[in-house]
């Protein structure tokens, strides 16, 4: 059983570290402040790193420790491009490591409470150890009295109260920096999304919804068994297979490594392009790989639905920007509503400087029939780079939660290609014209 | 009249039920043997075999239900991989979950029988001798596994978590939260507090003061509900006297 340690329960207990790490903080900002004006400007830089690296493990350590919510949305801030500096990422992106999970006797009590009777009076055989841990809950295996084989996705008790919590708290420690205003939407973006992702009802409804129209050869969807669900448990068909990092840990070949990486992004394709709605959470764990490289897609928490409208104009950019056709790039901005106001010639000319930049990065994945990411290693780093010009004129967009948690998806699929190093095709009918 | 002992389970089972019945229906001073033998149709004479006072009746259930408690974890599939502090949450757990349904009559009585004025009565202690007994069995095949380093002064831990089974139990009686969820995760997060005390052996090192502390934690918190269970025991004298005539 994994260790208990001392999370911090109740609000009061959650503010005060939420509280000690804002002091915290606070104090290695002002310390750097009062060295300020002694620095050289090499000086300063390295300053300002350690001053970062500092913060990151302080704001790390007292969002570790409260778990649960703290982890997913260090996880999700780790994920958002470049909105902390990169040593505060390096130290969110440990935080993938799972949330210690509920021990067998509560995750007993849960179904319980769901049911109204003992699980050996619902299922033929129920394993109160959990095979995976989801984000807010965890999976069990169980087979019902037809024989079929389930998993059984369940939170605990007080989680949504927590969440409610531990956001509220969230607040009043950014609330100081100067990152705040630009975080808020993303903030509350994110509370939104774990009230869904802890209603179990409304993640079985986007499950039904993906096994109806994400149909495409070798991706299975999970079926869901209504009669046993309820808002707390979520009860599927289980997808056999290794989750994508396992398998990949298992050296599989080129030729296997590319069919798999084809495949997710076909998902990716379709279900933008066809279905306006996305998977938004390319967490590796979330690929069950199976032995004939069938792709299980798993845990629907974090989905994303787009206006038709917002995916037509989306799927013009790379076009718009390749050409270099500035009018039209601005008019695609204001369509889905990222810049909602006048902005000068030379902020247009800077934006879509860096705009054109980037587009040429990403255009780098489409010159030749096939882009191989195992030769080009740095490319999403070399990206890094020129996202971060892109990102120091955020001050003139609206942060469009949507594109958030599209870029995410992008990016996380970027991410994993390299992880695979694939040489795949990313030329598609949607995007490309000819 | 020989009888079956699965007969005499079945009796047993069936007067209790009864008993739990009328006492809601009517409460403890109106209920009479009679007519708890007549609704469990057991004859007249022969509830006595089963239990000669209406005070044992009431004892009679708590141990019925920690037995039903220990068949019921019996039945789990995976249970001896459950570790210690998980078969204590589940023990607390299961035993509530007996109760639920006679919530009203636990309610009723279980002040009266775990505080009494004079404590230790005959009755009490068969129950928590049970207890301590099914506690101790988990705590030494744990210790036996090298899950727990060997405890001196063991008897004092297995007393406390009686003292915080019955604080539980008290807790689990005011909690007015959906599906009593308070008490779940009173449950959760105490049993983690005392178990990773257990685990480090910290009573070892210092057993006076930290069984000390923790038995001052559980009792300050039944100090709360004081008040209700003066009252409990008032009404159980009235209750008694009134019996006797």
């Amino acid at each position: 059983m994994t260790p208990r340690d001392d999370t911090p329960q109740g609000r009061m207990g959650r503010g005060l570290v939420y509280g000690g790490m804002a002091a915290r903080m606070g104090g290695t900002y002002l310390k750097y402040a009062a060295q300020k004006p002694f620095f050289s400007m090499d000086g300063k830089t390295q300053a300002k790193r350690t001053m970062n690296e500092k913060n990151a493990e302080v704001l790390f350590g007292g969002l570790s420790r409260l778990k649960g919510t703290a982890l997913k949305i260090a996880q999700l801030l780790s994920l958002e491009l470049d909105i902390f500096p990169p040593e505060i990422r390096a130290q969110l992106e440990k935080s993938y490591t799972d949330v210690p999970p509920m021990n067998r006797a509560m995750a007993r009590k849960v179904l319980i409470n769901a049911y109204g009777t003992r699980p050996e009076k619902i299922f033929e055989s129920f394993e109160s150890t959990a095979f995976a841990a989801a984000s807010l809950g965890q999976v069990h295996r169980a087979v019902d009295f037809e024989g079929n084989a389930l998993a059984l996705k369940i939170q605990y008790p007080s989680i949504r109260q927590t969440i409610h919590d531990d956001i509220r708290l969230l607040r009043g420690l950014l609330r100081p920096f100067a990152e705040y205003r630009t975080l808020e939407p993303t903030i509350e973006e994110i509370e939104t999304r774990f009230m869904e992702e802890t209603d179990y009802l409304a993640e079985a409804a986007n499950i039904r919804f993906f096994r109806n129209n994400l149909i495409l050869d070798a991706i299975t969807v999970p079926h869901v068994f209504e009669d046993l669900c309820t808002d707390r448990v979520l009860c599927m068909s289980i997808m056999e297979g290794q989750t994508l990092n396992h398998w990949l840990a298992s050296n599989p070949s080129q030729d296997d490594r590319d069919t798999v990486a084809r495949r997710l992004n076909r998902i990716f394709l379709k279900s933008l392009y066809e279905l306006d709605c996305i998977h938004a959470d390319p967490n590796p764990g979330n690929f069950i790989i199976g032995n004939d490289l069938t792709i299980g897609l798993v845990d629907y928490g974090c989905i994303k639905r787009f206006t038709h409208e917002f995916v037509l104009i989306y799927k013009k950019l790379p076009q718009i920007i390749i050409r270099g056709d500035k009018a039209a790039y601005f008019d695609a901005l204001r369509g889905m509503q990222i810049v909602d106001k006048e902005l000068s010639p030379a902020v247009e000319e800077a934006i879509f400087e860096c705009a054109y930049a980037v587009g040429k990065w990403l255009g780098r994945l489409y010159e030749s029939e096939f882009f191989d990411f195992g030769a080009e290693s740095g490319f999403i780093s070399e990206g890094k780079e020129t996202m971060r010009a892109m990102l120091k004129q955020r001050r003139h967009f609206t942060m469009n939660p949507d594109l958030i948690f599209l870029d995410r998806t992008r990016y996380g699929l970027l991410r994993i290609f390299e992880q695979l190093k694939c040489r795949i095709s990313l030329r598609n009918p949607y995007e490309n014209d000819d | 009249m020989k009888i079956s002992a699965g007969k005499k389970t079945e009796n047993r089972r069936a007067i209790l039920e009864a008993a739990v019945d009328l006492l809601i229906e009517s409460g403890f001073k109106s209920m009479s043997m009679r007519a708890v033998a007549r609704k469990a149709g057991v004859g007249d004479a022969t509830i006595y075999s089963y239990f000669p006072t209406k005070d044992a009746l009431i004892y009679g259930y708590y141990e019925e239900s920690l037995e039903g408690a220990v068949r019921s974890m019996a039945e789990i599939d995976d249970f001896e991989r459950f570790d210690l502090r998980e078969k204590l949450q589940l023990l607390f757990e299961t035993i509530l979950e007996g109760y639920l349904a006679d919530r009203e009559f636990v309610s009723e009585t279980f002040s009266s029988v775990f505080f009494r004025p004079v404590p230790g009565g005959k009755g009490v202690r068969a129950i928590r001798s049970r207890f301590l007994e099914i506690v101790r069995e988990q705590f030494d095949i744990a210790t036996e596994a090298g899950e727990l380093p060997d405890i001196i002064l063991k008897d004092l831990v297995y007393q406390c978590i009686w003292d915080y089974f019955i604080a539980t139990i008290l807790y689990w009686l005011k909690d007015d939260s959906e599906q009593f969820s308070n008490t779940t995760l009173f449950i959760d997060k105490s049993l983690d507090l005392g178990y990773v005390m257990l685990k480090s052996g910290v009573l070892d090192k210092v057993t006076g003061l930290a069984s000390f502390l923790f038995k001052s934690h559980v009792l300050s918190r039944i100090e709360m509900i004081m008040d209700e269970r003066d009252t409990f025991s008032r009404i159980k004298e009235e209750f008694m006297s009134h019996d006797a005539t």
